[in-house]
């Protein structure tokens, strides 16, 4: 081997270029400890808390000839304020890490860890600091899994060229090598400082040998190991901590079953929640005995000392079943993956047809592969419906192979249309609940548990059922709503669950046109009865043969017939104030006038966009006001019936009084004049205001062509309904959907803590959807999903934990603990017991690790009851930390140094990690 | 659409309420035409007016919508108050009455309008005709401050006040980017010229 240093000649030219690999290999390292500032002694000596810190992971690769290797470099990263201000004290194992330290020197910080007691069995930290007790520490590991470190020869190379690298840098960073397969998670190590060096090594066996199944065989080997070097006068430390897993919970009441009724055919009523599936998938209890010295405590054959119950540090911990599916979210998905669909309900269904026809086509029933191949030729349900519309009994339809069993249709459709008070219009409910209503707006909604509301129910529902088709089931009970609203318009019946009056225009348009067709039946039943009374009348027999759009009415009056009309005054509603006619002294009547139609905001826009297109200019203008002029000419039509002797300045009275000018004149004789006038835009020659009075007729309102018609409006609406797809339906309610989530969130969520963050976040998400550009709303849905399945998935794990650990009867202060327990268990590893077996906790766990051991040990021997009414069952894990200061390898001369042993006993793993060091200055 | 479509930071809709006769038309000529016309017509319904305007670099147009102010008129023109960003009472200060309404319009907004923080604006119109005044600029300025409302006095006559008033909505509106962002998708068939979206394909979408 050729030194590095053999050329000191004259021209100070060192000559790298015979170099080894060995030589390569060993100055990477070396770079690569310099680059990571790990040359030197560890800048903080402090005792710190595992759990505190987050552990972080560099690596570099390197060569050693031609095999690859990665070196990682793990540490513990611990925020700056609670890494010092922990109490030390309730730490009995302290003892013996201060003695440690109040040696001489300063042993390596590696070195002071392993002594510590205070990270025994950290919950969540890397294998090797779990074993050794480390915060930091090197792995060096074949780059490839292929090529593990299986021949010792190889190790030890690898091992003392990481010794050179260490030493040579002065790095006190224990070092690991990973040999063996990489599953075996077998490592040798080493540890360098203050003139000591400690050997890290791990012995892995599936099953441990029947004599060191307990403390005192741990023992055997740990003194064994230390050999000759040990005095009686030394004490060995142990630690211990046994492990209790439970895998299945006996009770399963925390698990959702989808409602059901009593015949087990599944309600649609209610928006689907929770988890088929128990969160929680594991259970663990550790009991730790933290401190005793060897002799305290006997574990062996025959005897055991280590009852869990006694234990005064218990800790838990839960296993998550991961990706938990979840009702709600899961139906949501479904629902905004089904509102893209545009199959239209006949595609779906197949052809409709009512029983009226069955019983020409029975042939075609007969024949299912006739009746199919016939849906795809023949017309459209559609146009099925709107051809015996006229019918008034309720449109009977077999549905080929209907995807939902009748009854529950049934019986969704009855809870739809249940009777239900009339709701208030908005501004009531906007003084109690000022945020539910802002978010309804802000969403575009309807009012909770309306019609549309419980629709959206339903549809979600029926996403989350199992093994059905869903666009088919929401075809089929979105086809039989359609004829139950016909119904409701050929009979004449309210639709429940909606506001009155007019729509509401800051509600969904989808609620709009259920509202609009509420108007149009209100309006027909209100103008049946004048109908009734005109019937009555001979006078008005005549021709309503035509134009069916409008009411039966009379628009063109004979001129004999205005004449007698001008005698009869007719259709008034009251005096105006004691005004009187102008040129009669007759008095003013206010005439009986049609009401304002009501309009959705699709007519609306539809209205909009006619004006709109008139362009901006004069022209343009008085064409609107003559489209507008309709309204202005009824009440015209009326004012003259009522007041047949009246003039446009009457009209102008009553009507635009400001347009009625009066003015004060003192004549000759200092009598003050009072002259009244038109005002000057009134009398303008081409006003259309004159205009139009001049068309106008003396014609009480209930025979004018009405403003409104029902007829046209309700079968618009129909039709509209009925030609939606199912997906467009489930598009167009979307934002009602995203209003019973967050309802039902809000529900569940209850004393569940940072509710505000949930929901706020979770509503934040539904207006960005709501107000999100098209392109976009594939990925604000998904976004929105993923939200509402974290916010689920966290609320089940909560009630299951809350149900599982906790008591019903919780005082204040208990609730609050019990909040802040679970929240620990969401994020933590495990969490510590206070009081133990003691605590309130700790009875309840004794209770639920005992009570499996009962009852599957009285299935296999019946044993008498007393005995194992307090037995835990059996630790599904072990670990041992026995612990000691020994002056190796010389007893009279070498420093004492920290011994250290790690075992684990489980059911398929022994595993026993040594951490033994040596003085290697004074020998 | 105009050539210089692609210059326009927004349209905004604007609305002008108020009782008949106080001078909303003509306020809006003014603007519009700046002209003035002593026998502009008796408002039937709802009618409007299009302008663009530069408010601090930014060329905003503006879809005025004018509305009749009779009584009967008023269970008709509240349908067109859907997604206005900005509105305008205008009152007669020669007349007391059209003063003691403007509770009513108010309240008539608040219901229709589908934006929470519209921009209201009050106009004392008719200043021109100062002997018959019966409101004080004060008494309109209370009013104003207790409903949170920009102010000013003006007259369609002379012009006076007309050009500031629509100016200063019109950048109250753009300094509360809230109104008018966003809305390219919702409100697109209220905006003059957004004819191409017929109605069936623009329900499926913005319900």
């Amino acid at each position: 081997m050729t030194t590095v240093k053999e050329e000191e000649d004259i021209f100070e030219i060192v000559d790298y270029t015979t170099a080894s690999d060995w030589e390569r290999f060993i100055a990477r390292i070396e770079e690569i400890l310099s680059e990571w500032k790990l040359n030197g002694p560890e800048t903080s000596n402090t005792e710190i808390d595992f759990a505190d810190g987050e552990w972080i992971e560099r690596n570099e690769s390197l060569e050693f000839g031609d095999r690859s290797y990665t070196i990682i470099h793990f540490s513990l990263q611990i925020p700056e304020t609670t890494s010092s201000s922990l109490p030390t004290e309730n730490n009995p194992q302290m003892t013996t890490s201060s003695t440690f330290e109040k040696q001489t020197f300063i042993p390596p910080r590696a070195m002071a860890d392993m002594m510590s007691r205070r990270n025994d069995f950290p919950s969540h930290s890397p294998f090797l600091s779990h074993w050794f007790g480390l915060r930091e520490f090197l792995i060096l590991s074949p780059k490839r899994n292929t090529d593990p470190i299986i021949d010792e020869s190889r190790a030890n190379l690898l091992l003392s060229s990481t010794a050179i690298a260490v030493s040579n840098v002065g790095c006190n960073v224990p070092i690991f090598i990973r040999v063996q397969h990489e599953w075996r998670n077998i490592f040798i190590g080493l540890c360098e400082g203050s003139g000591l060096r400690t050997h890290f090594n791990i012995c892995y066996l599936k099953s441990a040998p029947h004599q060191y199944r307990h403390l005192a065989g741990l023992l055997e080997i740990f003194k064994s190991k230390l050999g000759s070097q040990i005095s009686n006068d030394i004490v060995i430390m142990v630690a211990v901590r046994f492990t209790y897993v439970l895998r299945e919970f006996e009770s399963t009441s925390s698990r959702q079953v989808l409602p059901q009724d009593e015949t087990g055919m599944p309600i649609l009523t209610n928006l689907p929640f929770g988890s088929l599936y128990d969160p929680v998938s594991g259970l663990h209890l550790s009991c730790t005995w933290p401190i005793f010295s060897e002799e305290g405590v006997t574990e062996n054959d025959d005897c055991n000392d280590f009852d869990p119950i006694r234990s005064q540090q218990w800790a838990i911990g839960v296993t998550l079943l991961e990706d938990l599916p979840v009702l709600l979210s899961d139906a949501v998905q479904k629902y905004l993956n089904l509102s893209t669909k545009r199959e239209t309900v006949e595609q779906l269904l197949g052809k409709i047809q009512n029983v009226d026809e069955t019983s020409n086509n029975s042939m075609n029933m007969a024949d299912p592969i006739k009746r199919i191949s016939d849906s795809r030729t023949q017309q459209y349900w559609t146009s099925i419906s709107s051809s015996i519309s006229n019918t008034t009994k309720r449109l009977r339809v077999n549905i080929f192979n209907p995807p939902l069993p009748p009854n529950i249709v049934e019986k969704t459709t009855d809870y739809l249309f249940n009777e239900r008070p009339i709701f208030e219009r908005r501004q009531s409910i906007v003084d109690e609940l000022p945020n539910d209503t802002e978010r309804i707006r802000q969403l575009k909604s309807v009012p909770k548990d309306s019609f549309v509301y419980r629709l959206v129910v339903c549809f979600t529902a029926i996403c989350s059922l199992p093994s059905i088709n869903h666009l088919r089931s929401i075809a089929h009970l979105w086809f039989d709503i359609v004829q139950e609203l016909r119904t409701y318009w050929e009979t004449g019946k309210l639709i429940p669950g909606l506001e009155s009056g007019s729509p509401n225009l800051s509600f969904s348009k989808f609620y709009q046109n259920l509202q609009m067709l509420n108007c149009c039946i209100e309006h027909r039943l209100r103008h049946e009865n004048d109908t009734i009374n005109i019937d009555n009348n001979p006078m008005e027999q005549d021709n309503n043969d035509d134009d069916d759009q409008f009411y039966e009415c009379s628009s063109n009056i004979s001129p004999s017939k205005s004449n007698q009309t001008e005698l009869q005054p007719d259709g008034r509603l009251k005096p105006y104030g004691d005004l009187k006619l102008l040129h009669t002294n007759e008095i003013l009547y206010v005439p009986i006038t049609q009401e304002c139609p009501p309009a959705t905001e699709d007519m609306l826009d539809e209205q909009t966009t006619v004006l709109t297109n008139l362009g901006f200019g004069e022209d343009a203008t008085l064409l609107r006001a003559k489209m507008q002029s309709r309204s202005l000419l009824s009440d015209m039509e009326s004012f003259k019936a009522a007041n047949p002797l009246g003039t446009i300045e009457d009209f102008v009275r009553w009507y635009s009084p400001r347009d009625w000018i009066e003015t004060e004149e003192i004549d000759n004789d200092g009598n003050i004049q009072k002259h009244y006038s038109l005002s000057p835009r009134m009398q303008l020659p081409d006003n259309l205001w004159v205009e139009v009075w001049q068309q106008a007729r003396p014609i009480p309102v209930r025979r004018q062509k009405r403003l409104f018609d029902d007829g046209k409006e309700a079968e618009k609406i129909l039709q509209k309904f009925s030609s939606l797809s199912p997906g467009e339906v489930l598009e167009q309610l979307i934002p009602v959907l995203l209003h019973t989530i967050y309802d039902r969130i809000t529900n569940e969520i209850e004393d569940i803590p940072d509710v505000l963050g949930f929901l706020e976040n979770l509503y934040a998400k539904e207006v960005l959807i709501i107000k999100g550009k098209d392109e976009r709303k594939k990925k604000l849905q998904q976004d929105f999903v993923e939200c509402l399945t974290s916010i689920e998935q966290y609320i089940c794990r909560f009630q299951s934990f809350k149900q599982k650990l906790f008591p019903l009867d919780l005082n204040e202060q208990e609730k609050e603990e019990m909040i802040q327990r679970i929240t620990e268990l969401h994020t933590r590893p495990e969490i510590p017991v206070k009081g133990a077996a003691n605590s309130r906790l700790g009875k309840r766990l004794i209770s639920i690790f005992t009570k499996t051991k009962s009852s599957t040990t009285n299935q296999v021997d019946n044993g008498d009851s007393i005995e194992v009414k307090n037995q835990f069952m059996t630790p599904a894990g072990k670990e041992y930390i026995l612990r000691a200061s020994i002056a190796r390898p010389s007893h009279s001369r070498s420093r004492p140094s920290p011994q250290r042993m790690y075992c684990m006993l489980a059911q398929d793993e022994f595993r026993l990690c040594g951490a033994f060091s040596e003085d290697t200055t004074f020998f | 659409m105009s050539t210089n479509d692609d210059q326009i930071l927004t349209t905004l809709k604007i609305l002008i309420i108020g009782e008949s006769g106080v001078g909303k038309s003509s306020l809006l000529l003014r603007f519009t035409d700046d002209r003035f016309d002593q026998d502009v017509a008796a408002t039937i319904g709802v009618d409007f007016k299009v302008k663009q305007l530069d408010i601090d670099g930014n060329r905003v147009k503006l879809a005025i919508w004018d509305t009749a102010g009779q009584e009967r008129f008023r269970t008709l023109t509240p349908g067109y108050y859907r997604g206005a960003q900005g509105a305008i009472l205008v009152y007669d200060v020669c007349n007391r009455a059209s003063f003691r309404q403007l509770d009513r319009w108010l309240s008539e907004l608040d219901t229709f309008t589908t934006k929470t923080n519209i921009i209201k604006m009050l106009v004392g119109n008719k200043i021109d005709q100062e002997e018959s005044r019966e409101i004080t600029r004060d008494e309109g300025a209370r009013f104003a401050r207790k409903h949170s409302m920009l102010f000013i006095e003006a007259s369609a006559r002379t012009r006076e006040g007309v050009q500031i008033a629509f100016e200063e909505l019109v950048q109250k509106i753009i300094q509360t980017p809230s109104l008018w962002e966003n809305q390219e998708k919702s409100e697109k068939t209220i905006h003059p010229d957004d004819n191409d979206h017929p109605y069936e394909s623009t329900q499926g979408c913005s319900c």
